[in-house]
């Protein structure tokens, strides 16, 4: 139960969130590091999945958050209630440039974070048991081999923690769609894993 | 609650996987994510802080700053429209104008020294002509002299005579 109340602290209602940023337009302190506090990691992780380093991710989500600042300050928000999908549409945007323009491979794992650590540095109020850092790893590595359609599926809603309802906004899809997409990813990857002799949990068996 | 429901939030159910194994599959992505935004570098949060006040500053700085007086096309400067409107119709036109005939220029050069020689002939004939006339008047005159002349004395012995008739006459 701790990992729901993790989950509804990190994304709170579109209504909490409204006054967040009417707060955050006004230039309240209070409500930036309230937004930051929501998304900073989620963005950082996204970024991180495309980009090997650290430091390019660091760099990506600070990107990211500096426009989001200027156009909140500016009015250039409007999309209300869609803030979600604003927020990870331009951070996809600007992971996609920084790609392009390094010609990196999405490479997903920095071995940092999953060899040599018993605890894979959990997030705040995550006390779950999670697997074996080398098993995360593998997980990695696996996502990596998949297609790409398949891999942005998996990002955003696993590392980028989205739901599939700002997922669909993001990606203009229809909800339908997105599930059969990330229905099917996860069979590919499990395959992917099953092939590389990796198991991809106890109690996966095909 | 599932072990499942627990891991996606209970926000929004995996409900589209029937599969078991699909769906500790996906705990276990939930688990890999939250491991990676727990890996996130320190201080994030403060840089990510820094970011947005120095890209909120000059927005602030903006609306405290006065607005910029505006400057619309009024009357003032509509009522001058038309003066550089007309200076560059006749900028256009001299352009115009040496570029035609910069275009025709050997013709046009050729015509006129044709003409300019025609004109020049026709002058010297025009200043000739006085001479020419001048010589014609004189021998007209000459002759108009000399008829004068024989008119006079044949008037005068017209005249002898008609005296010598008279003094007979009257005698």
């Amino acid at each position: 139960m701790e990992l729901v109340a993790e989950r509804q602290q990190e994304q709170s209602g579109p209504e909490d969130l409204a006054g967040v940023l009417s707060a955050a337009r006004a230039g309240e302190d209070w409500a930036w590091r309230e937004i930051i506090r929501r998304f900073g990691r989620r963005v950082f992780a996204l970024a991180k999945s495309r980009c090997r380093s650290n430091d390019v991710a660091d760099e990506i989500t600070q990107s990211v958050f500096a426009t989001l600042a200027a156009k909140i300050g500016s009015g250039g928000y409007s999309e209300v209630g869609r803030f979600e999908s604003w927020l990870f549409r331009i951070a996809m945007n600007r992971i996609r440039d920084e790609v392009r323009r390094s010609h990196r491979q999405a490479v997903a794992a920095d071995p940092e974070i999953f060899e040599g650590r018993s605890d894979p540095a959990p997030g705040p109020g995550a006390s779950v048991e999670l697997g074996a850092p080398a098993d995360l790893g593998a997980l990695a590595r696996a996502i990596e081999r998949l297609q790409e359609a398949d891999r942005e599926i998996i990002d955003l809603r696993h590392r980028a923690g989205m739901s599939f309802k700002d997922m669909s906004e993001l990606l203009n899809e229809p909800l339908g769609t997105l599930l059969a997409r990330h229905h099917r990813a996860l069979r590919k990857l499990r395959a992917i894993l099953e092939s590389e002799g990796a198991s991809p949990g106890e109690e996966v068996t095909e | 609650m599932t072990m499942h429901e627990a891991r996606s939030g209970g926000h929004e159910m995996n409900s589209h996987i029937e599969d078991a194994g699909l769906i500790e599959l996906s705990g276990r992505l939930d688990d890999l994510g939250r491991a990676e935004r727990g890996g996130a570098p320190a201080g994030l949060e403060d840089r990510l802080l820094s970011c947005v006040r120095g890209a909120e500053a000059p927005q602030l700085r903006y609306i405290d700053a006065p607005a910029p007086p505006l400057v619309r096309a009024g009357p003032a400067l509509r009522r001058w429209m038309p003066l550089p409107m007309a200076a560059a119709l006749a900028v256009a036109a001299t352009i115009g104008a040496v570029w035609l005939n910069n275009r025709n220029s050997q013709p046009a050069t050729s015509r006129m020294e044709l003409a300019a020689l025609t004109l020049e002939q026709d002058v010297n004939q025009w200043l000739s002509l006085p001479d020419v006339i001048g010589q014609e008047l004189d021998a007209e005159l000459a002759a108009l002299d000399a008829e004068a002349s024989r008119l006079s004395a044949k008037s005068d012995e017209s005249a002898n005579g008609l005296e010598s008739l008279i003094e007979e006459g009257a005698l």
